[in-house]
């Protein structure tokens, strides 16, 4: 069944039993488009559309303005809990560490829906009710765990809490060449540094670590590193692919936009 | 797109709780959770002066402003000072790396809402009324005790926690949208409440010149850092946000519940939705 069909499914009984009128879904834009219609879009016209049926804010499901459950991102959804392993390895084959937490940093707000441990809907703070930080708040929201799929990332391989098979995220990045600390992780001592463009161009997106855990935008010397958001821009600005991409996801060369080999060079 | 069943769980809809609406937008303060004066005023169970629940033995304005002997010309000031600074103490910065604090002595309208909404002081205790100064009557002049956080009065079968409308208790923002900061006015960077924007903000996700909000209109109000003053309007590269950018305490440009200048709910700009009036996300 397409995702439009059943959410259609779902809406028309819900419409029928309210005996309400319904809202034309938006389209997709397309990369670089913006959030509206997109897999992110959970309102009323979006692609998946609240349990409740009640109208919310494009931005609540993630963001608001007022007792946030951090100022950065002003983030509005319930923190995953888990400690990650990466399967089959510990460490990079450069020897670089993986971290069991992205801790404060943007990827831990990813996973927070995508490991599939807490509900889209599980919002902290909607429409003047507080639910608090460690809400199961659905009033006017969504319910539906992502678990498992191309989308479940925590959950793919491994079961929960496992990022088996995945890019490594919340780790130092060598900015020019050079080590960096981030995350509480070193930069693996094996790793070819010459290996990594020195200055990834925008939309690529580096971050750094002020040492305290705080997670800015932007390479620093020594204290760079990646995150989900790196690659992915979750609302489809920056974007130049599907999957929310800051890189064409084919190619053969950085020149040519190639998602990849805007950091490595191969 | 193939998306099968078991990979989504929909939860039934348990319980749907009451809807409490404490105002209206855009009907002017009476009956609005701004209005501690009339007989629709819901803090009147709190009213010193004249006695409990007793109304209009204060003037509407009286509890923020008076022609007279007011602590600020500006806006005719009735009420003192923020008794403390504010910071948003789990985070210095914003991510684009736009400083985040508020002074004591900040002369920005966001002073003025902070120094009530902090639930630091009652909402009655203000500086001059009918004639008497606070100073000659002492401390115990106070119209209303209502302080903001106070739980019964902020609607009508309204039982949860309302700490939504108490914002910077003891001088600490976290959680809170930044205020007292610079907007990106044209995409181009401004110095605001001696801020400069973020030198990793991108001047490209908010809208150049945001609708001003109106009667009726969804949009919002920015403001602009004349180096001595905060006055009403954008100007090329000091321009800057308060909490009345988005709220209209006096809740007749707004366009939604909580004195919203655009819609609490919404995807896009036009449809007035409130956030996207200044953040360029949506398209």
């Amino acid at each position: 069944m397409s995702t439009k069909k059943l959410r259609s499914n779902i809406i028309g009984v819900a419409l029928a039993a309210l005996g309400v009128a319904g809202s034309a879904l938006a389209a997709d834009p397309g990369p670089g488009g913006g959030m509206r219609g997109t897999k992110h879009d959970f309102t009323e016209t979006g692609y998946i559309t609240t349990v409740s049926l009640l109208p919310i804010g494009l931005c609540s499901i993630c963001h608001t303005p007022h007792s946030a459950i951090s100022t950065q991102l002003l983030w509005n959804q319930k923190l995953t809990t888990a400690t990650y392993t990466w399967g089959d390895t510990t460490t990079t084959v450069g020897g670089t560490v993986l971290p069991s937490s992205a801790n404060l940093g943007p990827s831990t707000k990813c996973l927070s829906c995508h490991d599939g441990t807490v509900a889209v809907g599980d919002t902290a703070n909607f429409n003047g009710s507080v639910g608090g930080v460690d809400a199961t708040y659905t009033w006017g929201t969504l319910v539906t765990r992502i678990g498992g799929g191309v989308y479940g990332i925590g959950t793919k391989v491994g079961g929960i809490n496992s990022l088996a098979g995945n890019h490594p995220v919340a780790v130092p990045y060598p900015l020019n060449g050079a080590g960096g600390r981030y995350n509480n992780v070193d930069l693996g001592s094996q790793v070819q540094l010459t290996e990594f463009v020195p200055s990834p161009a925008a939309p690529i997106k580096l971050y750094n670590d002020d040492g305290s855990g705080h997670i800015s935008a932007g390479g620093v010397a020594n204290k760079s590193g990646i995150e989900c958001t790196s690659c992915h821009d979750p609302h489809n600005k920056a974007t130049v692919d599907d999957f929310f991409l800051r890189g064409k996801n084919h190619g053969s060369s950085q020149a040519d936009g190639y998602i990849c080999l805007q950091c490595h060079i191969k | 797109m193939k998306f099968s069943l078991n990979k989504l769980v929909i939860a039934a809809i348990l319980t749907v709780p009451a809807v409490t609406m404490a105002s209206v937008g855009g009907t002017g303060m009476l009956g609005g959770r701004h209005d501690f004066a009339s007989s629709q005023s819901k803090f009147l169970y709190k009213q010193v002066y004249g006695g409990a629940n007793t109304a209009d033995k204060v003037g509407l304005c009286s509890f923020c402003h008076t022609p007279h002997s007011a602590a600020s010309t500006a806006l005719l000031w009735n009420r003192g000072a923020p008794t403390q600074g504010y910071t948003w103490q789990d985070a210095p910065k914003t991510t684009g790396g736009t400083t985040l604090s508020i002074a004591q002595t900040y002369v920005g309208p966001s002073a003025k809402c902070l120094a009530c909404h902090d639930g630091s002081v009652a909402v009655g205790d203000v500086g001059n009324y009918m004639g008497q100064s606070r100073a000659e009557v002492g401390t115990n002049h106070t119209l209303n005790s209502y302080k903001v956080g106070d739980r019964a009065a902020e609607g009508v079968g309204d039982t949860a926690p309302k700490v939504t409308k108490k914002v910077g208790a003891g001088g600490n923002m976290a959680g809170t949208h930044p205020v007292g900061v610079p907007y990106p006015f044209g995409q181009a960077t401004s110095n605001y409440n001696g801020i400069d924007t973020g030198l990793e903000v991108v001047l490209t996700d908010y809208v150049a010149a945001p609708t001003a909000s109106a009667a009726g209109t969804a949009g919002v109000k920015l403001y602009n850092d004349t180096g001595t003053a905060i006055v009403a309007g954008a100007v090329d590269a000091k321009t800057g946000i308060e909490c009345s950018s988005c709220h209209d305490v006096h809740n007749k440009q707004s366009v939604d519940d909580d004195m919203l200048r655009g819609r609490s709910y919404g995807s896009s700009k036009a449809d007035g939705y409130l956030c996207l009036q200044c953040h360029a996300k949506a398209d």
